[in-house]
């Protein structure tokens, strides 16, 4: 398989597989819209479990599965960073530091919500309880690697000073404004009502929404600068190749 | 936020908008962001009117008056700014931004007396739903007011390279478009948190 179309499966096919496992899992098998409110008793928190202990438990299935294809996705942005773009190797590493990290924290999240709903009819309702709270909270009070991941490929792109860019100075602030956005999540630990809880629109919902669309927005407006060939043609050396391609040979 | 450079052969394209396409992205959805943010404001306003009242009431119309002077003054700096930018009064428009970044800093320093004698009054975060949404809004407002007057430095960065040109005159018109947003973004909050009743 050609390096570019190695790219291609990991970055497209990846991006958009890691963003339908998991909005499969944790909407449609955990259903885990509308989320579980905070101020529910121990007793109607182990309720819902219990009533959706498969889904629960497929969701978390399926999220863990997700999280799977963000390792090829990250790592081909990584290395766009490294090779194209000046002062990429720290940006780079950045980057493949906060995606390692993320990536931990989000099978954390999936674990922890499987892990309620593994025997919940069998323990105390306030264990379950707390397992639910752990799982909602790993998944949005660690939000800073997350900026941290955002904001070095946003200041990657702004770096980028070929005439034609890979990647589109828009997506570029895109990335920022989600790395900004993600700050409401740190609010969840102090509410557990209103919108600033962790099943409100500002302390959840907002932030989950922005990761994905980020995911997508970088998907598709990279997407576009990486040609696919045909896997069994023999590699045409004559022809242009694409500018990232072009600045790997350089070093 | 420097725009890409064009070689010297090229003729510049005439612009149908100032800055660059991707700073209006961004304004676009953080001011749709915020809108959300207003909407649940409204929404659970709507569940308690008297409260919410009461909250507006504890606030100091004359606070949010002056700080909204303040950024409209930089505003108002930072569009001359632009203007002595376009015609390559470099050091004119150099000091219009210091103006500017005086205004925003002073903005900030009033937020943090305001925040503290709320506090002090026993007007915490998590008093009111009101009190939430106040410290909560305008707290992610301050973020972008800091985050503006970093743009600002970046600005006044470029205004002082020897070799000023027209791919920086687009960022500093970026950064222009930015700050008047997070103004926007101030006007809005003044009315629904401080006049609203």
């Amino acid at each position: 398989m050609s390096n570019t179309r190695l790219q291609w499966w990991m970055f497209v096919v990846g991006g958009h597989l890691m963003t339908v496992f998991f909005v499969v899992g944790w909407l449609c098998l955990a259903q885990f819209f509308p989320p579980p409110s905070p101020e529910l008793t121990a007793q109607q928190i182990t309720h819902r479990y219990v009533e959706n202990q498969n889904g629960i438990r497929l969701g978390s299935t399926f999220m863990m599965l997700s999280f799977g294809f963000w390792a090829g996705w990250g790592a081909v942005l990584c290395s766009w960073t490294r090779r194209s773009v000046p002062g990429g190797d720290l940006l780079a590493s950045i980057q493949l530091v906060s995606l390692a990290v993320s990536e931990m924290i989000g099978v954390l999240c999936a674990f922890l919500w499987g892990l309620a709903a593994f025997r919940p009819e069998q323990i105390s309702p306030e264990i379950t309880m707390t397992l639910n709270d752990a799982g909602w909270l790993m998944f949005l009070l660690p939000w800073p690697p997350f900026s941290a991941w955002c904001i070095a490929l946003g200041v990657a792109i702004f770096r980028d000073r070929h005439q034609n860019p890979v990647m589109p100075r828009w997506v570029g602030y895109v990335s920022l404004l989600t790395g900004l956005l993600f700050a409401p999540a740190a609010l969840p630990l102090f509410f557990k009502d209103t919108h600033f809880a962790y099943n409100g629109v500002i302390g959840m919902m907002i932030p989950f929404a922005v990761f994905f669309i980020w995911i997508q927005a970088v998907t598709w407006a990279m997407a576009r600068a990486i040609p696919i060939q045909d896997p069994d043609a023999e590699p045409d050396r004559t022809a242009a190749v694409p500018a990232m391609a072009l600045e790997g040979v350089r070093g | 936020m420097n725009a890409p450079t064009q070689s010297a052969n090229e003729v510049e394209p005439e612009r149908s908008f100032p800055g660059e396409l991707g700073v209006w992205v961004f304004v676009l959805l953080d001011l749709a962001i915020f809108a959300a943010f207003f909407a649940m404001f409204a929404w659970d306003r709507s569940d308690d009117p008297a409260l919410f009242n009461e909250g507006s009431n504890a606030l100091l119309v004359s606070w949010g008056a002056v700080n909204t002077l303040l950024l409209l003054t930089g505003s108002l700096l930072v569009v001359w700014a632009v203007q002595a930018t376009k015609e390559r009064r470099l050091v004119e428009a150099s000091t219009f931004i210091n103006w500017a970044m005086v205004s925003g800093a002073v903005f900030l320093v009033n937020k943090v007396i305001e925040y503290s004698q709320k506090i002090s009054s026993g007007h915490s975060p998590g008093e009111s739903p009101f009190f939430t949404y106040y410290f909560c809004l305008t707290g992610l407002h301050a973020v972008h007011l800091v985050i503006g007057l970093c743009a600002l430095v970046h600005v006044k960065r470029l205004l002082h390279e020897p070799d000023f040109g027209s791919a920086d005159e687009v960022s500093v018109e970026s950064v222009a478009i930015y700050w008047h947003m997070v103004d926007l973004l101030w006007i809005a909050l003044f009315a629904i948190l401080y006049l609203m009743m």
